[in-house]
């Protein structure tokens, strides 16, 4: 072979080497992150997803749970707003207490005027502090929550409404199905990373962690107190997840046959065992607004929320109420 | 194969490679946005 036609040939070759090492990078990059965040869910559980155009009040399509009740508000509406996960309730709310021409939604969001609102948990704090809220339906805030609350001045009141259970998922194929709530502190703080140190496989842990100031973050720092939260790299590149969220959110809004619920100390979170308190993780959400507001229907609200009907609606809605 | 031609090729991969490598994170990032805990514990398994 000519000293031509060899050079010739390892150019050739360099060239393909160089498109291959991009291939490979790209198949990479999508295997250990792209493909991890495509929604594959069906449409069927697309539709049974957090869609707040089909869990709008006065929608005779609407998936909530409708109350007829007589005597509506009037006057002054309190503007509600809250987390994704209680919006199909407070939206019940609205639809058997409220006027029909209060709600304005112009099919992708409500418009400023409407009483109804949804800007999630760190968007629904921020309202009831700055006043564009009267009533925020949430889990209990966050440090940082609660700080801008106070530099603005503004004492919230917390109205414990139902219980919900702070609840643990993995994949399906993860041949875990119950943790004790030491194994979970263990597993978000670093202390056991891989999964076969709590009963499962050799794969590594990784321990997925939410937004800060969302409600699930907000109870997740709760539940591990002074214990500072840790996700290992390789859990993260490698490893099976685990991550956390609200019962409702998980077993009702998000519906998804690839992940499970883990029970936690052999207990499995249902309506019968987050009402004794058997299972160990239940927590109260909240009616939360500003101890200043002179508007008179937010106490009007809150004490229909309270009554029977009202907990009529936080039960059928998919919760627990006060009182069972 | 003249180094004419030869950097040229090179070139075009280059910027196509890098393009791609480019668009996947773009991809991935608006992806990530929209992404639920529930969608990604399904995926990753």
């Amino acid at each position: 072979m000519s000293a031509v036609q060899k050079k010739k040939n390892r150019r050739i070759l360099q060239l393909v080497a160089l498109a291959l090492c991009f291939v490979m990078f790209d198949v990479a990059v999508y295997d250990l992150f792209t493909k991890r965040y495509i929604d594959r869910r069906s449409d069927e559980m697309k539709s049974k997803s957090v869609e707040v155009s089909s869990n709008l009040p006065f929608d005779a399509d609407s998936h909530i749970y409708k109350l007829d009740v007589q005597q509506k508000l009037s006057g002054d509406l309190p503007v509600l707003d809250g987390a994704a996960a209680l919006f199909p309730m407070y939206s019940a709310f609205v639809n058997a207490v409220y006027p029909k021409d209060s709600v304005s939604f112009d099919g992708k969001d409500f418009t400023k005027s409407s009483a109804l609102q949804f800007t999630n948990t760190r968007g629904a704090y921020k309202a009831v502090v700055d006043g564009t809220a009267d009533i925020v339906f949430c889990a209990k805030p966050s440090k940082e929550q609660l700080e801008y609350a106070e530099q603005k001045g503004v004492k919230l009141e917390m109205v414990p409404i139902g219980y919900e259970a702070f609840v643990f998922i993995v994949n399906k194929q993860n041949p875990v199905n119950d943790l004790t709530t030491e194994q979970v502190k263990g597993i978000y703080s670093g202390k056991y990373t891989k999964w076969s140190q709590v009963g499962g496989d050799d794969s590594y842990i990784d321990a997925v962690q939410r937004n800060t100031g969302s409600g699930s973050q907000s109870a997740m720092l709760s539940f591990m107190g002074d214990t500072p939260m840790h996700r290992s790299l390789l859990g993260a590149l490698f490893g099976r997840s685990i991550a956390y969220s609200f019962r409702y959110y998980v077993s009702n809004m998000s519906v998804n046959s690839d992940v499970k619920i883990l029970s936690l100390n052999g207990v499995y979170p249902d309506e019968k065992t987050i009402a004794s308190k058997e299972y160990p993780i239940s927590s109260n959400f909240y009616a939360v607004y500003d101890s200043s507001n002179k508007n008179g229907n937010v106490k009007v609200l809150i004490d229909f929320i309270l009554s029977e009907k009202g907990q009529q609606i936080v039960k059928q809605s998919g919760y627990v109420p006060l009182n069972q | 194969m003249n180094d004419k031609l030869f950097y040229r090729l090179l070139t075009v991969i280059t910027v196509l490679g890098i393009a791609s490598v480019a668009a996947l994170v773009i991809i991935t990032w608006l992806l990530q946005k929209d992404c639920s805990v529930i969608s990604y514990i399904a995926n990753k398994g």
